[in-house]
């Protein structure tokens, strides 16, 4: 995968190894739990970047991925006393299904009908977690969620949850990795590039981009039954429009075609109501500036700000030479 | 006392249907009008909607100017937004992929609604209906006078731009620019402006449509998505950028939500409503009226 | 139509394709015989490029048979049509230009190995091994059209020319039986001309049947056995070179334009 890939990996299980030592100092106890909603923004984000930047399609519904995995879990565990390995399995399984049953004809569409089909898609689900009722407590949620164990070790302190979930992230990010400097990288990466061409070399395109797609689904979908064992009680509003926005947001800030860049841009939107706090409501005023001016100036997201920077230098002192 | 049968019960939802029909409509033929002339679907097109009302409300309400001059001023000041969006956030782009332009689109509409919450809050607010509630009788079903109005004002919006785009130069400029873009700029036809005008229009539309709703369901500052997302169902299902597909689309989505709503559960009116764009996306994406070949080639 | 001959490679019978109410191919038939060099020319419009996208798969024909090695391969989509064995170029350069020189020519070897997703991601035995496989042999390909030196640049940044060489070497990496090789000359120099032609020939060499399709006439006359000419979607001529470079349809055809040393 590459000698950067792999320091950088090295680096950040370092960093977040050490990262609760900062939940000692004063003030700063709360981050821990941030820091652990990152690690499970971070699952998703690493997948929808896959989606929008290997294979050039958008998703404005992911937050139905992740809702379905939490309710999944969360109903069968809480409410039907199933074991929890076996319902996140039985929660990425549905969201597969309806990836490959919303997927298969969007993938067909073009650009703006995508967006539209997924969030579409992301509405429907979340009426229907508002609304049935039956199943899900409706509007107010549910709790009693259990806690997540392995052979008798009980996931049950907010630490313990941390290292689960970054460990569960970091895998994932290392299959990303592999993914991404394979034959299986290179052929996404092609559709991007060409997708006339990419064909013509026998990349079998419409199957590759549903692979993308259900992978990036069962990505949130673990995120979700992990957050549901996590904070133990779920309602629809965690998973409505804004959120699949913000995971847009996560992507489009780190750069859509960096997998590195949708953990740093979990990261930044999942601390930005930390540091926006006194805007209060209004956060999502910032959210829409904040995107504009990215998508506007900075399409390729944060990490082209050094190439970026670099370019504009050279050509003003192009300019200045002449 | 007469009865309220079946009969009188499906009138009315079917009444229901077609006024909340024609604010799809009229939306979607502001996502028409964007589309033909750029290609571009705008995900702002709901907010137009949401302004329209609630500046409405502020005029009327707050600075107590009568109906008929806050009407005017409303569609100007939405106007001159959506003129904004496209001087600021569209014309400078030099790179138009389709993900740059959803997200451009869709941060526009986060704005405007991270804006009108700043401006008026979370409340809903409502206008006096236009000419007084005294429903009237029609079949069993209780009309209401704004619904006369809602469908008075779809129809002479239709009339309107029909004359707009056949008979004017400017109207008929842009059906140019929308046929074939380089054609129309190597006759003349200033392609830049006509864009511009789009978004005028599309921006006035919607707040027409945010007006004339409002005193039927009230207005709140995050109503443009589930709009705009009807409202681009029923162009999808109208055939996108075929203006009378579009109409005609709105009302058949707008009965059929009322319909589910009335007939099967409030509760997932929305969600059969959407269910109906999904499956027109799945199945016939060129919609009732329009042709697949056509959908092969546009660029989005 | 007789039964196929095995020493032709490509048969195309009453192939038809119209775009709308635009008759892009008409009622074409002909043959391509293994390992020679065959030419398509004939003013621009005339059906040349959509007669690859018929073979290529990216568009369905009307009406017609392409048989390819003895299968039908009308209606495949166009990753299939690559796994039966052919390989394009396009007349508009379609490199993946943030991909490396090389990446692009492995995209070339994507036919010729197999891992998928989940073996891949996590990096189960064997990986690695088909991994370096790809990467030789992409190498080799890169370094026949001599631009191994560029291996590791941006392929979007190289000129013309050398985009051109890198479209070929990518499609020589899938080792095809067929090559469609879709104005391989337009827009290079005589130096560059030359080059090209010269590797047309050497993986000719190697057992690869090419069809080209051209407008610069010396290099079609030059290097290729037989040359067909299409006119507004229907043939006209088909035969050797000096055959169809005499014949008063074709020379009516492009009427004005130079015809070789004619």
């Amino acid at each position: 995968m590459g000698r950067r890939n792999r320091i950088g990996l090295v680096l950040l299980a370092l960093f977040l190894l050490l990262f609760p030592l900062i939940g000692k100092v004063p003030g700063f106890s709360h981050y821990l739990a941030i820091m652990t909603v990152v690690g499970l923004t971070a699952m998703i984000s690493m997948g929808l970047s896959l989606l929008m930047g290997y294979a050039g399609q958008i998703s404005l519904g992911h937050a139905a991925f992740y809702g379905l995995g939490a309710y999944a879990s969360g109903i069968l565990t809480a409410k039907y006393g199933l074991n929890p390995w076996p319902a996140l399995a039985a929660g990425a399984l549905l969201s597969a299904a309806m990836a490959v049953v919303i997927g298969s004809p969007s993938l067909k569409l073009r650009g703006h009908y995508l967006a539209m089909a997924t969030l579409a898609f992301g509405e429907i689900v979340f009426i229907i977690f508002s609304s049935w009722y039956q199943l899900t407590s409706g509007p107010d949620g549910f709790g009693g969620i259990p806690r997540l164990s392995i052979f008798g070790f009980s996931f049950d302190t907010p630490l313990k949850n941390y290292y689960l979930i970054w460990g569960v992230a970091l895998l994932m990010l290392v299959f990303l990795l592999n993914l991404i400097h394979s034959r299986v990288g290179r052929a996404l990466r092609s559709i991007h590039g060409s997708e006339a061409a990419a064909m013509a070399m026998g990349v079998n395109t419409a199957w590759y981009k549903i692979q993308v797609f259900i992978i990036s689904a069962v990505m949130a979908s673990i995120a979700g039954s992990l957050y549901a064992h996590y904070v133990r009680f779920i309602s629809p509003s965690v998973f409505d429009l804004n959120f699949s926005i913000k995971l847009l947001m996560m992507v489009v800030i780190g750069g859509t075609t960096n997998v590195w860049g949708a953990i740093l841009g979990a990261a930044l939107i999942t601390f930005l109501p930390e540091w926006l706090i006194f805007l209060q409501d209004f956060d999502i005023l910032a959210y829409g500036l904040i995107l504009l001016l990215i998508a506007m100036f900075l399409p390729k997201g944060l990490f082209s700000l050094p190439a970026v920077a670099r370019e504009q230098v050279r050509r003003r002192s192009a300019r200045g030479a002449r | 006392m007469e009865e309220f049968t079946l009969f009188n019960q499906v009138v009315q939802y079917i009444l229901t249907g077609i006024t909340v029909g024609s604010i799809y409509a009229i939306v979607a033929v502001g996502f028409n009008i964007i589309y033909n002339a750029t290609e571009i679907i705008n995900f702002a097109q709901g907010e137009f909607v949401m302004l329209g009302g609630l500046v409405m409300v502020s005029l009327v309400h707050g600075a107590h100017l009568p109906m008929p001059l806050a009407f005017v001023i409303a569609v100007g000041a939405v106007t001159l937004i959506g003129l904004l969006m496209e001087r600021l956030a569209i014309f400078p782009l030099k790179d138009v992929s389709v993900i740059r332009l959803v997200i451009i689109t869709l941060a526009v509409s986060i704005l405007i609604k991270g804006v009108a919450m700043f401006v008026w809050g979370k409340d809903s607010f409502g206008l006096p209906s236009f000419s007084g509630h005294q429903p009237l009788n029609f079949l069993g079903a209780a009309v209401m006078p704004q619904t006369l109005w809602i469908i008075g004002v779809t129809v002479a919006v239709v009339v309107v731009l029909t004359l707009f785009f056949d008979r004017t130069m400017v109207g008929k400029a842009m059906i140019a620019c929308a046929d074939n873009r380089d054609a129309a700029s190597l006759v003349g036809i200033n392609v830049q402006r006509m864009i511009m005008l789009s978004f005028m229009l599309s921006a006035a539309l919607g707040a027409v449509a945010g007006i004339i709703v409002t005193p039927v369901s009230l207005m709140e500052y995050d109503r443009g998505a589930l709009l705009a997302l009807k409202g681009f169902g029923a162009a999808v299902l109208g055939g996108l950028g075929n203006f009378y597909g579009a109409i005609v689309a709105g009302i058949v989505l707008g009965i059929i939500e009322s319909l589910s709503a009335g007939l099967i559960s409030s509760a997932y009116k929305d969600a059969i409503a959407l269910g109906v764009l999904l499956v027109v996306l799945f199945v016939k994406p060129s919609g009732m009226f329009g042709s697949a070949e056509v959908v092969k080639l546009k660029k989005f | 139509m007789t039964e196929a001959a095995p020493n032709h490679i490509l048969e195309v019978a009453s192939l038809t394709k119209a775009f709308g109410g635009l008759v892009a191919v008409f009622d074409l038939d002909f043959t391509v015989p293994r390992g020679i060099i065959k030419a398509i020319i004939g003013p621009n419009g005339a059906g040349k490029t959509t007669l690859f996208n018929l073979i290529s798969g990216l568009h369905p024909s009307d009406h017609g048979r392409i048989v390819f090695g003895g299968r039908s391969i009308a209606g495949l989509k166009p990753h299939q049509v690559a796994r039966r064995g052919i390989a394009r170029t396009f007349q508009t350069v379609e490199l993946f230009r943030e991909m490396t020189v090389l990446e692009n020519v492995m995209v070339g070897r994507h036919i010729r190995s197999r891992r998928g997703a989940v073996s891949l991601g996590l990096k189960l035995p064997g990986t690695r091994l088909e991994e370096k496989v790809i990467r030789d042999k992409a190498r080799y390909f890169l370094d026949f059209i001599g631009l191994g030196r560029k291996a590791e640049e941006e392929a979007g940044g190289l000129p013309l020319g050398e985009q051109k060489l890198l479209e070929f070497a990518r499609a020589m990496a899938a080792e095809p039986e067929l090559l469609l090789l879709d104005e391989p000359a337009a827009g290079l120099n005589e130096t560059e001309t030359e080059n090209a032609a010269g590797l047309i020939v050497k993986a000719r060499e190697t057992g690869l049947t090419i069809l080209l399709v051209e407008h610069d006439m010396n290099l079609v006359m030059n290097i290729s056995e037989e040359v067909m000419v299409l006119n507004y979607g229907r043939k006209i001529a088909d035969g050797a070179p000096d055959q169809v470079r005499n014949d008063p349809e074709v020379i009516n055809a492009y009427l004005g334009v130079d015809v070789g040393d004619a």
